[in-house]
């Protein structure tokens, strides 16, 4: 196997002054570093490009794509914690760090934070992370834990209409399936499914370790070159449905109880890829703030209607093979809130957006990315956000400054779409 | 870098907290107006402080407000009620970047100014708030009302405390009842106004890099002569910690609704004086992803997926609560009692007092590091009634021993066990066992 040099590059930030590295390192596995020396805390987080939509893929070894069981991307998270003579939670309490690990769509995060023994803590996810260790035993007894925490999330209103939302946009993505999977699918997961999960997604070229605050970037270089295990390309492939530009179903309607109705109305987009997904999701992001944000006729509109007492909440959401805007909310009429929108936006294909608050939404982009800086955690999250988009903080930063007023009105004209309309109500 | 810490009472019912560090890039200003509790008067409170949040005479158009702050590189203008001890706190904060961020402007002067309006020069035309916002307002409230069960969990958490703590002020539903919400009027709020400004002990926390000077100026000066001039007749506070007794009997409340989960909240009660020491039995038990409840009632007994434990410093009650599968809740509330009661004996290694010692100080240390923990943190030591910085909780929290430890949790009394389960298979109203 033959490794690459460890080469450093270091990114600068003119207006703010701030800087970082991201380290190449020969093991494979790319670094970004963000030494803060006037913080106690510092942040790190090892994350696997690899979520929960991958659950039909291919390598070297095998000789078709295989299929793997919803949630178990999540589940191999959750595992992964149990090393062969104890807990990573116990081996944390001994170094002082308070650990966690998050699943979500696309990638899995394994992160700590600490204000002392940070080598140390280091060491433990380093390692753990690159030591799987599943038996029949562990796995059966995460059953009942995956279990209640499926129950728990689907106890919870707000995520239960979102991912309604997913399933009504999507008919074949995977986006459509719960992170965690359901109590069913997890209960065919094995020790080996796991394993062929691990290797296949576990590849220090497929991973990257993100850390922030107070640490010394040649002594973190050392503690990778130690533990970081170099492995082969497994020349991995992801196979992704097919999916129809036309919405799934129009219409979602779910009881579960709730005081006031919530709703999230979703637009089916096309997906984009690389650098022109992020300035795509920018300039949706602008248009709407422009369309629907506190400052505008129809925020207002919708207020004195008594339709959003809680406010309204929009957003972008994209990723590899889908992106959809949605907007979220309580409503006693969430059919009203939709159509107020759709009015909306056609009166901004006629009229125009109020092109000066454009202009002060950027001032905000930028004083929103100082205070970012001011936090550790924030700055290994952004880094980690910025490179799965192939960007940086800093060129992600020029990129939204960057955003033009005809970009917005190309979101505007191309993503409000009402035949890509859904919407998911939970009663 | 340095750090910078300070308390003064420039007037009677005025509190004025420095807690400032310049290695940060933003500044923050909170003004909290601290009242006793009252189930007459929260609700008026809560709709009062969401109706300031709207708009003030300098900018009497929620539209305009907004786009202001957007423009003021996207400051953010918070308003906030809640619950400490008996007391009512409501308020507001700004919370911007420093100026010298800021390409020559000076925006925290300027934000100053405006949370000074939205305080002291609400929009009351012709003596009413506006009559659309209070409109929308008042709509709100009733919404919030409605949806108190949506989020199972914080409802759940809620009626615990409400079943714990009946009786005393703490348990004063916030928000009232949709009937009195329903009859709410603008002349009322304009009234409860009056008479905030009148009664309330204010507090005021200046936190972030502290390097805007003149915003702090502008404010303190503004609310010392405020409150020099009014005749405050109210507790001078100097903490709003108020423990309550536990009953007799520990009580026991279930409940149904519709859910895949049953949601199992145990309230206890503690009379212990050795804040750091229960601080430390709470870690062991239920604070950490090592804790006696972690370890066994998830890891053990794949019983839940969450059984944490903490403390309701203000109450001086210990919550654990937990998420576990219907006709699992008496096999977790046993498992639950069962590990407090080894604590309490003493079945701990050293190595693990240790362990929760270098958990909690560890999060004291990084308590530096963050502006918003920074306020949180003296602004709790103030509902305790005493000024320690995280460095010195950290010393009281080394030294505590394991016989104090078990000292602590021994004073531990169950008070409330609340269940609220999914309704299919559950029985209606409330069943004492």
């Amino acid at each position: 196997m033959s490794l690459r040099e460890t080469t450093i590059e270091t990114l600068k930030n003119e207006a703010t002054g701030d800087s970082y590295k991201i380290v190449r390192h020969k093991s494979g596995l790319d670094l970004l570093l963000y030494p803060m020396q006037d913080y106690m805390f510092t942040s790190a987080m090892f994350a696997a490009d690899y979520g929960s939509i991958n659950n039909c893929f291919k390598t070297a070894e095998d000789d078709d794509f295989v299929t793997v069981p919803d949630g178990i991307a999540h589940y191999l998270e959750h595992k992964l914690f149990e090393n062969e003579d104890c807990g990573v939670f116990e081996l944390y309490a001994k170094s002082g760090a308070d650990g966690n690990a998050m699943t979500g769509f696309e990638n899995t995060i394994y992160l700590f934070s600490c204000t002392e023994n940070f080598y140390d803590s280091l060491r433990i996810l380093l390692d753990f992370v690159q030591k799987p260790y599943f038996t029949q035993e562990n796995v059966d007894k995460e059953q009942g834990i995956i279990g209640q925490e499926i129950r728990m999330t689907m106890d919870i209103p707000r995520r239960r209409v979102f991912f309604n939302l997913l399933t009504a946009l999507y008919s074949k993505h995977p986006v459509r399936l719960d992170i965690a999977g359901t109590e069913e699918s997890i209960a065919e997961i094995t020790p080996e499914l796991l394993y062929k999960c691990y290797y296949a997604f576990y590849d220090l070229h497929n991973m990257v370790l993100s850390v922030a605050g107070n640490f010394d970037v040649d002594k973190l270089i050392e503690v990778c070159d130690e533990l970081l295990k170099p492995c082969e390309d497994k020349k991995l492939e992801i196979l992704l449905p097919d999916e129809p530009a036309e919405v799934a179903q129009k219409r979602i309607e779910e009881k579960v109880g709730v005081g006031v109705p919530l709703f999230s109305i979703g637009f089916k987009c096309r997906p984009f890829a690389g650098k022109e997904l992020v300035r795509k999701e920018l300039a949706a992001q602008y248009m709407l703030s422009l369309l629907a944000g506190v400052t505008t006729p129809l925020y207002k509109k919708l207020k004195e209607e008594h339709l959003i007492p809680s406010g309204l909440s929009k957003e972008t959401f994209d990723g590899k093979g889908f992106f959809a805007l949605t907007f979220s909310g309580e409503s006693d009429d969430p059919d009203r809130v939709a159509e107020l929108i759709l009015e909306a936006a056609e009166d901004a294909k006629k009229n125009g957006f109020d092109e000066e608050y454009f202009e002060l939404l950027k001032k905000s982009e930028y004083g929103d990315l100082v205070k970012n800086l001011d936090s550790p955690e924030n700055c290994a999250e952004m880094m980690l956000d910025c490179y799965f988009n192939g960007m940086d903080i800093f060129s992600n930063a020029e990129m939204i400054q960057s955003i033009t007023i005809d970009e917005v009105y190309e979101a505007l004209n191309e993503f409000i779409d009402s035949d890509k309309m859904s919407i998911s109500i939970v009663r | 870098m340095s750090f910078n810490l300070g308390r003064e009472r420039p007037a009677k019912g005025l509190l004025i907290m420095h807690n400032e560090n310049d290695k940060f890039r933003s500044e923050s200003i909170v003004v909290r107006l601290i009242t006793p509790l009252d189930e007459k008067t929260s609700q008026r409170l809560v709709a009062l402080n969401m109706l300031m949040g709207e708009s003030n005479s300098l900018y009497p158009d929620k539209q305009q407000f907004s786009r202001r702050l957007t423009g003021l590189y996207g400051a953010i203008f918070n308003r906030f009620c809640y619950t400490s001890g008996d007391c009512l706190v409501s308020g507001f904060s700004i919370i911007s970047i420093a100026d010298r961020f800021a390409k020559g402007e000076q925006v925290t002067s300027e934000l100053a100014k405006i949370l000074l309006c939205s305080i002291f020069e609400p929009d009351i035309g012709d003596g009413r708030f506006n009559e659309v916002y209070f409109e929308n307002i008042r709509h709100d409230v009733i919404s919030k009302i409605k949806s108190l069960k949506a989020n199972r969990h914080s409802y759940a958490v809620k009626r615990a405390a409400e079943v714990a703590f009946e009786g005393e002020p703490a348990a004063v539903n916030l928000l009232g009842t949709i009937e009195d919400a329903e009859a709410l009027t603008n002349e009322q709020l304009v009234e409860s106004y009056h008479k905030l400004m009148d009664t309330a002990f204010v507090s005021i926390s200046f936190c972030g890099g502290g390097t805007n000077k003149e915003a702090q100026k502008l404010v303190t000066e503004r609310f010392t002569e405020f409150c020099n001039s009014r005749d405050y007749t109210g507790i001078e506070y100097e903490k709003t910690a108020s423990p309550s007794a536990p009953k007799a009997e520990p009580r026991y409340v279930t409940e149904q609704l519709e859910q895949s989960q049953s949601k199992l909240v145990m309230i206890f009660k503690s009379d212990c004086k050795n804040e750091f020491a229960l601080k430390m039995g709470v870690m062991l038990y239920g604070g950490t992803a090592f804790s006696k409840l972690f370890m066994n009632v998830r890891e053990k007994m794949s019983l839940c997926y969450y059984c944490q434990a903490s403390i309701m410093g203000t109450k001086g009650g210990v919550m654990v609560d937990s998420g576990v599968g219907h006709g699992n809740e008496e096999k977790a509330r046993n498992e639950i009692l069962r590990q407090l009661e080894l604590l309490k004996q003493g079945d701990f290694t050293d190595e693990e007092l240790e362990d929760a010692k270098r958990s909690y100080t560890g999060s004291l240390r990084s308590v530096y590091d963050f502006a918003d923990d920074l306020n949180a943190w003296f602004f709790r030591r103030f509902e305790q009634g005493d000024m320690l910085t995280p460095n010195d909780a950290a010393e009281l929290a080394n030294a505590v021993t394991r016989e104090e430890v078990m000292e602590a949790l021994s004073t531990m009394k169950l008070d409330t066990v609340y269940v609220c389960e999914p309704t299919e298979t559950a029985e209606e109203g409330e069943n004492a066992e």
